[in-house]
């Protein structure tokens, strides 16, 4: 898929990923990995970068099997944001789509 | 790359940010590595799924809204806190090490004293090397001094002083290639490589081409190993050969004293001394070829039980050579002949006496007048006994004037001469086996010296002159 896209949306799958359900880093990509197929080396600077500007909250739980994990959780502001997202994105592949069947039509 | 081989560069790259930052992100990353691992993805895929470092580390710098580029700019600030940083991170490792090899010395006794022992062999080496490395250089010196006098007359103190400087410099460097190849085993190879990953670092900062580093230190290997190669040949020849010879000198004497203490004399202290010393100058030997081959140092106990022979033998040697008696005559079952003719004259007598011979004047009036006997003992194996008698002799200017010998003498010339040579060293040789299988020496010399003895009375024997 066009990495062009993905990076985009990137942030809007990861919300939305989280939004559902609080997640550690792994079980994230797993999730993100069912929509496409992506970089792991960048999940973590996105959920750096949208914990630093708090959309996402941290919280550490011990595990019995190895090393306590980093859980990620939304925020009110998360949600927020994932709204605005959201919508960005319908409009934006509405008016791509309508834009192509019209181009389909004319041909 | 490996897990922690990627770990620690990610820290390093991330180092501006603050500690508790990066080391959540590093766990972050750890955990998801071992998540993976644990799914059955192995280390090496699970690093490279990261994709590249360097896209990685903006994308993490990015998220803190740290321009990527700050990390790759000229900026002379950042040049010398890093190295400031580098020498700080150097210091602390060499204190760390020093501190880890002082507490070795608590821990563990056993390596320890060979370690010590190897250290100290390694410090006499390269004392022993600078001093013969300053030869050639002083050689240099000189000459090149003498060259510069006859070509740059006007000039030549300053150009003698640049051409010091210059020897000064290649000596220096000489001396810290050989301490450091020596000795760099003892740190351990992570402060080596923290060392380079940093200076990479920094070189990288103001020259991006990281090849020229690594040429310059392939020259400088390649100049370490042939100094080494120089090097060992010279301990071989001046230092292994030597300890060799010593070694097999001194193996040879003890079995030859060993042989000697079968026949019967109380060599046991002898024996042990000499076994003693062979076994300090074997570990010295093996020690020095196992440094040239920089392999572990030897055991200590062949030193240490070369060490308690050597002692124990010299005192019981010591004991033995108080405990020989010295009688100052010739062994007892030893028999003299005795040689004995009486001679008449008429006119003064001149005796002389070759070799050792003891001549001594008797006196005994119940002799006639003008006779005189010549008595002599003697070892029939060692001597044949020979008395010359030339009549009416009669001395040079020279001796009447200087020793008085003026006129006319009966000149007795007394020859001990000697006999087979060879028998005579087979029959001393077996006398003193025998002498020090009980105890004893005699004094031996006097088998040598017959006793001469020359009687007469009183009026005949001032007619007789002796040499």
């Amino acid at each position: 898929m066009n990495s062009q896209f993905k990076k985009g949306v990137l942030e809007l799958i990861v919300l939305l990923s989280v939004s559902k359900k609080d997640m550690y880093g792994y079980e994230l990509i797993l999730e993100v990995s069912k929509v496409f197929g992506v970089n792991e080396g960048t999940i973590y600077p996105l959920l750096k970068r949208l914990t630093n500007e708090n959309y996402f909250e941290t919280y550490l739980v011990e595990s019995t099997e190895g090393p306590s994990r980093k859980y990620y959780k939304i925020t009110i502001l998360g949600k927020k944001r994932l709204k605005e997202l959201k919508d960005a994105w319908n409009e934006f592949s509405s008016s791509v789509c309508n834009f192509i069947k019209e181009c389909d039509k004319d041909e | 790359m490996n897990k922690e081989k990627f770990l620690t560069e990610l820290g390093k790259r991330l180092s501006i940010l603050n500690e508790k930052e990066k080391q959540d992100i590093i766990n972050e990353y750890k955990d998801t590595i071992e998540e993976k691992i644990k799914h059955g993805q192995k280390e090496a895929d699970a690093v490279k799924d990261f994709g590249d470092m360097d896209e990685l580390v903006d994308e993490i710098l990015s998220a803190y809204k740290i321009d990527p580029k700050y990390n790759k700019e000229t900026d002379l600030k950042k040049i010398i806190s890093d190295s400031e940083k580098l020498i700080k991170e150097g210091a602390d490792k060499l204190a760390t090490e020093t501190r880890k090899l002082a507490d070795n010395f608590k821990n563990n006794q056993d390596i320890n004293l060979s370690l010590v022992f190897e250290i100290l062999i390694k410090v006499f080496i390269c004392l022993i090397l600078i001093g013969m490395i300053r030869i050639p250089f002083t050689l240099f010196i000189h000459l090149g001094n003498s060259i510069f006098e006859t070509l740059f007359s006007p000039i030549d103190s300053v150009v003698k002083a640049l051409w010091f400087v210059f020897l000064g410099v290649i000596y220096t460097i000489t001396i810290i290639l050989i301490i450091t190849s020596m000795f760099k085993q003892y740190f351990k190879n992570n402060n080596e490589k923290t060392l380079k990953s940093n200076k990479n670092k920094v070189n990288n900062i103001y020259e991006k081409d990281k090849k020229d580093n690594q040429d310059i230190k392939k020259s400088g290997q390649t100049l370490t190993s042939i100094l080494m190669i120089v090097v060992k040949v010279w301990i071989i020849i001046f230092v292994v050969i030597p300890l060799v010879f010593a070694s097999s000198g001194f193996i040879g004497a003890t079995l030859v004293s060993i042989y000697y203490w079968i026949q019967g004399i109380d060599l046991l202290g002898l024996t042990l001394l000499l076994s003693g010393i062979s076994l300090i100058f074997i570990w010295f030997t093996k020690i020095i070829t196992n440094v040239l081959q920089e392999k572990k140092a030897l055991s200590i106990y062949l030193l240490i039980s070369g060490i308690a022979l050597s002692i124990a033998g010299g005192f019981l040697f010591a004991n033995m050579i108080m405990s020989i008696e010295y009688l100052n005559v010739i062994p007892e079952d030893y028999n003299l002949n005795t040689f004995e003719n009486t001679y008449t004259t008429d006119k003064k007598v001149y005796i002389e006496s070759h070799h050792n011979s003891n001549i001594v004047k008797k006196e005994d009036e119940l002799m006639e007048d003008n006779t005189f006997k010549i008595n002599a003992h003697y070892s029939q194996t060692i001597y044949d006994f020979k008395i010359n008698q030339t009549d009416n002799y009669m001395f040079n200017e020279e001796d009447c004037e200087e020793n008085d010998l003026c006129g006319r003498y009966n000149y007795f010339s007394i020859y001990p001469e000697e006999k087979d040579e060879i028998k005579i060293a087979k029959m001393n040789y077996k006398i003193l086996i025998n002498d020090l299988k009980n105890k004893k020496i005699h004094n031996y010399s006097k088998l040598y010296t017959p006793e001469i003895e020359i009687t007469a009375n009183s009026k005949t024997l001032n007619l007789i002159e002796i040499d």
